[in-house]
């Protein structure tokens, strides 16, 4: 293949483009939006299984010291939290830690936070659970520790996380379900207007001497560079919503943990420009397939 | 150059376009194709440049059957055999455009090409239009666009289908004189028309038919058998 017939196919699918701009434009919106869809579900998925994964191993219990206990009260808390089974360690986190890591969290809201001069929050043992099913019986256990005034554990956020990441993923599939199949038949319908739309100016390129092979190689240029502009619109999108929406939930909903950092998002931007080229070779390669043969039978 | 033997076209398996029709055309000569509307004619241009195929029989251009064509024959067919068809079939496309088209599926450079359409454009008249849509050109201005574009590959076969179809007298003298002047420069040219005053004042060989089959072939003819 010489440089003249690359060059062949470039003007002709340029031409063909701005032949039929409007549905050019519709084509690669249409491969755009396919796109789009998809990275939101990945994202969403690769969020709510992060929270998943990051609840699941962190069975934690949080017990809260007296406000006002000495340095050997805490001693003394530890050597009788040693004591109690079904613990798999246990951290200690002094009160002013943890106020400085509060204020580290509301980095965003330093209005609200700095209102609040002295450190209002309590020495607290953060304990890790082997299992989550005798957390009853240790919590009594606990209780009856001098010097621990307060237990916070999540078991029903747990269970209730469980039971909506269940719903999700059922009712996620069959929103990607319809949505794949919407995508398909609004594809199969841009390719039907393709074939309407360029039937005549085929059969005529065959007519007065152009091979399938030449007419072949044109119309696959122009569904990569569809696949290519449609895909590169969807990058664009997916990244500035990715970004926006990152900094805001940091910014509104600073407790939500977003799994932003987990997220590759050049792995995930090459991905849909893998797919949308993929798409778009696929779609014209099968609608000048059909064409050619529909021009053949008669 | 091109003979046909026992052809026979059906379409839609039920109506009989060509029946039975043996005709041969030599080198170089200069026929003409007539009869009634529905007679065929269009169905035997469409068969020698084989955009359709023969029900039964062959045809055969330079000796060789052509129904056993791969698609790369076909490509080289039709690049020696330029056509004028009875709607144009023009490129949505500029002339310049439509007449680089099917230089460029040759494999021709670029110096080529516009050397080419140079000489073609202006034996048919069309300088001024190189830059127009056929959508921006009247019919017979179409019509030079579709001959230029017919024998810009300098074929050896020239086929044309009504090329006086949409001009007036002055204009369909001057189309025929371009077609006989490229007959004279080893063209072979075959001309389906209605046209009686071309016919009758250019006294070629005329093939009439009339329901698929050929009633008269005549040198020095006419359009009517006297
Ligand atoms: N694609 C087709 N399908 C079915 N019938 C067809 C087809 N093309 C032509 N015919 C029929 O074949 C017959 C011959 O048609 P053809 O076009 O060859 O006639 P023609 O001599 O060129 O007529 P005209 O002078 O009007 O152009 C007509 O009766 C027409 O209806
Ligand atoms: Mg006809």
């Amino acid at each position: 293949m010489n440089f003249r017939i690359i060059k062949f196919f470039i003007e002709e699918s340029i031409i063909s483009i701005k032949q039929n701009l409007l549905m050019s434009l519709v084509s690669i919106m249409t491969v755009s939006v396919s796109l789009i869809v998809l990275a939101a579900f990945t994202l969403l998925f690769i969020n709510i299984n992060g929270t998943i994964k990051n609840v699941s191993n962190n069975l934690t219990l949080t017990v809260y010291l007296d406000k006002n206990i000495t340095t050997t009260g805490i001693s003394k808390v530890q050597d009788q939290l040693m004591l109690v089974k079904g613990l798999n360690g246990m951290t200690f986190m002094p009160k002013e830690e943890a106020w400085r890591n509060l204020k580290e969290k509301f980095k965003y809201q330093s209005d609200v936070v700095g209102l609040i001069t002295n450190n209002p929050l309590p020495d607290s043992f953060t304990l890790k659970l082997a299992s989550i099913s005798d957390v009853d019986k240790m919590v009594k256990e606990l209780n009856l520790i001098e010097g621990i005034t307060d237990i916070r554990y999540g078991k029903g956020v747990v269970s209730r996380i469980r039971r909506f990441v269940q719903i999700f993923n059922y009712g996620g599939l069959a929103i990607v379900g319809f949505l794949l199949l919407a995508t398909f038949l609004i594809i199969i319908n841009t390719i039907n207007l393709t074939i309407l739309a360029k039937r005549k100016e085929v059969e005529i390129m065959k007519l007065v001497g152009a091979t399938n092979n030449y007419i072949k190689w044109s119309f696959m240029l122009e569904g990569f560079i569809i696949g290519f502009f449609g895909s590169i619109i969807a990058i664009i999108f997916v990244n500035s919503v990715f970004k926006i929406v990152t900094i805001n939930m940091q910014t509104y909903f600073p407790f939500i943990g977003l799994y932003s950092k987990n997220v590759n998002m050049l792995a995930l931007s090459s991905l849909l420009l893998v797919i949308g080229l993929f798409i778009g070779i696929l779609g014209s390669s099968i609608s000048i397939h059909v064409l050619l043969k529909s021009i053949i039978k008669k | 150059m091109i003979r046909l033997r026992n052809v026979t076209k059906i379409y839609n398996k039920t109506y009989t376009a060509i029946h039975r029709l043996n005709l041969h055309i030599s080198k170089d000569e200069f026929v003409f194709l007539v009869g009634p509307t529905g007679a065929g004619k269009t169905t035997l241009i469409k068969l020698i440049l084989r955009d359709i195929l023969p029900d039964s029989g062959n045809i055969y251009i330079d000796k060789v059957k052509t129904r056993e064509f791969n698609e790369k024959q076909v490509s080289k067919l039709r690049k020696n055999i330029g056509v004028i068809f009875q709607d144009f079939k023009l490129l949505n496309r500029t002339v310049y455009e439509n007449l680089a088209f099917v230089q460029k599926i040759q494999g021709e450079k670029k110096k080529t090409i516009k050397e080419n359409i140079d000489r073609v454009i202006s034996l048919v008249g069309l300088e001024n239009k190189l830059g127009f849509y056929p959508y921006q050109l009247s019919g017979g201005e179409r019509q030079k666009a579709s001959l230029a574009r017919a024998i810009i590959n300098s074929p050896h076969i020239l086929l044309a289908d009504e090329p006086t179809g949409n001009l007036d007298p002055d204009a369909s003298w001057e189309i025929i004189q371009i077609m006989s002047k490229i007959n004279m420069a080893n063209t072979t040219v075959v001309v389906a028309t209605h046209d009686k005053t071309v016919v009758d004042l250019m006294r070629k060989r005329v093939v009439a038919m009339h329901g698929g089959v050929i009633l008269r072939d005549q040198q020095l003819g006419s359009y009517h058998e006297f």
